[in-house]
């Protein structure tokens, strides 16, 4: 028995109508998650969050103080190792102390030159690890008081806002 | 003369040029995605305490509230003016997620031995493929409510019915927790821990319906809520106070945080026990 033997019957063309049947489905469920007011606070690596029903974003900028498993760190900036900090008796992190009254003073400054009140209180938002202790985070917010960062804001995922 | 058409041969829609398009604005989208929102919980520092240098500490007010939530590791308690509730006695339950096979496993963390300074246990939990897991891997911190009649009943875990697609406990017509299905069908009347949460069921959120532990944030939500409405004139009628020991974790600070605020309570100040 001979084989059947197959011949080409005109051009192959493909069909990409499923694609973009596909592709718009992709966009629209893009644009529905689009931020389009910007985000002023990003999540910091290593870090896990804790989950709040919170609605509330942040509208100013604002000091970022991170807090994971290894560092404590003040914009960007190492300043205290989190065990050792877990360690002291005393309530205030010294590390972050200079740091933060020299971020304070220059706060001042940029308010002084723009017309603004100097002394209204300084705002930091703290990220923290939600496996955290309480007992570094209270430090960590009693050393952002004693540095005149008054404003105290912890930062969270939201809830409802999830995926 | 009537005209005469001329049959042309259906011509496919070029979509090429909308695919392109399509391509490169997907791409421009997805940067500007955020699949997580991050947002902020507002915390007020203590007025008289070492984080505020204040000049004067503020006179006492004898018609203040004083509301505080204290946490320690057995039990929530709410302590006013006058005289404190009684406590909500709870039984820690850890959820770890295995980075391994995504299955999430429940513990009870006083099986767990003691927690090293690297956040490894003593006697670690383990995933289905033998992989360990660490403190950082802790997904949920779930507080069964439990009923104890002495200090010396080791209680019994109480259970609530809940929806299985949302986390609110399901409270009857007197803000009291339904135990179970019985009497609950498609086109009861059942109302959540929020304000005007009243709904009749359908037929499909009645299959939902799953009987669980009961969590002790629920018990705290109504508890709270209850005081947030019988003092509503009080001058500190918004003002709350979270105490917590030193090895409280976060996120259990946060739970109580969301749950007094979502019963009216948004100005939260936070404070340490015995410290």
């Amino acid at each position: 028995m001979g084989r059947k033997s197959f011949k080409a019957k005109g051009e192959a063309t493909v069909s990409l109508t499923s694609m973009l049947d596909m592709f718009t489905i992709l966009l629209l469920f893009l644009i529905k998650q689009t931020d389009t007011e910007g985000n002023l606070l990003t999540q910091a690596e290593n870090l896990k969050l804790p989950i709040s029903t919170s609605l509330k974003s942040q509208a100013e900028v604002a000091l970022v103080v991170v807090v994971d498993s290894k560092a404590i760190l003040v914009d960007n900036e190492k300043v205290a190792e989190t065990p050792d900090v877990a360690k002291q008796d005393s309530l205030l992190v010294a590390g972050m102390i200079p740091v933060l009254e020299k971020k304070r003073e220059e706060e001042k400054k940029a308010a002084l030159a723009h017309g603004n009140e100097p002394d209204a209180a300084g705002r930091v938002v703290v990220q923290l690890d939600k496996n955290s202790s309480y007992d570094v985070m209270y430090k960590v917010m009693a050393s952002c008081g004693w540095a005149g960062y008054t404003n105290v804001s912890f930062a969270v995922v939201m809830k409802n806002a999830e995926s | 003369m009537p005209k005469k058409r001329k049959k042309e041969s259906m011509k496919d829609l070029d979509v090429l040029p909308l695919l392109n398009v399509f391509s490169v604005l997907i791409p421009v989208i997805m940067t500007n995605t955020h699949f997580q929102k991050v947002g902020i919980v507002d915390v007020a520092l203590p007025e008289r305490s070492d984080m505020v240098m204040t000049e004067e500490p503020p006179e006492p007010d004898d018609q203040a509230l004083n509301l505080t939530v204290a946490i320690t590791n057995d039990y929530l308690q709410i302590v006013a003016r006058g005289g404190m509730l009684p406590m909500v006695f709870y039984k820690e339950m850890w959820t770890f997620r295995c980075k391994s096979d995504n299955d999430t496993i429940t513990y009870d963390p006083s099986k767990l031995g003691t927690v090293k300074e690297d956040g490894t246990f003593t006697n670690p939990p383990k995933c289905k493929d033998g992989k360990e897991t660490n403190k950082y891997e802790i997904e949920t911190v779930g507080l069964w409510s439990v009923l104890k009649s002495s200090d010396t009943d080791p209680g019994t875990v109480q259970q609530s019915l809940y929806s299985s697609m949302t986390d609110s406990a399901y409270v009857d017509a007197n803000n009291e927790f339904l135990k179970d299905r019985s009497g609950i069908s498609a086109g009861s009347v059942v109302q959540t821990l929020k304000e005007s949460s009243a709904r009749k069921l359908t037929a499909e959120q009645a299959k939902e319906l799953v009987v669980r532990p009961r969590s002790a944030y629920d018990e705290l939500a109504k508890a709270l809520m209850g005081i947030h409405t019988r003092f509503i004139d009080a001058p500190d009628a918004d003002n709350i106070i979270v105490l917590a020991d030193d090895n409280t974790i976060f996120d259990k600070v946060i739970s109580v945080m969301d749950r007094a605020r979502d019963s009216g309570f948004w100005k939260i100040s936070l404070a340490k026990l015995g410290g």
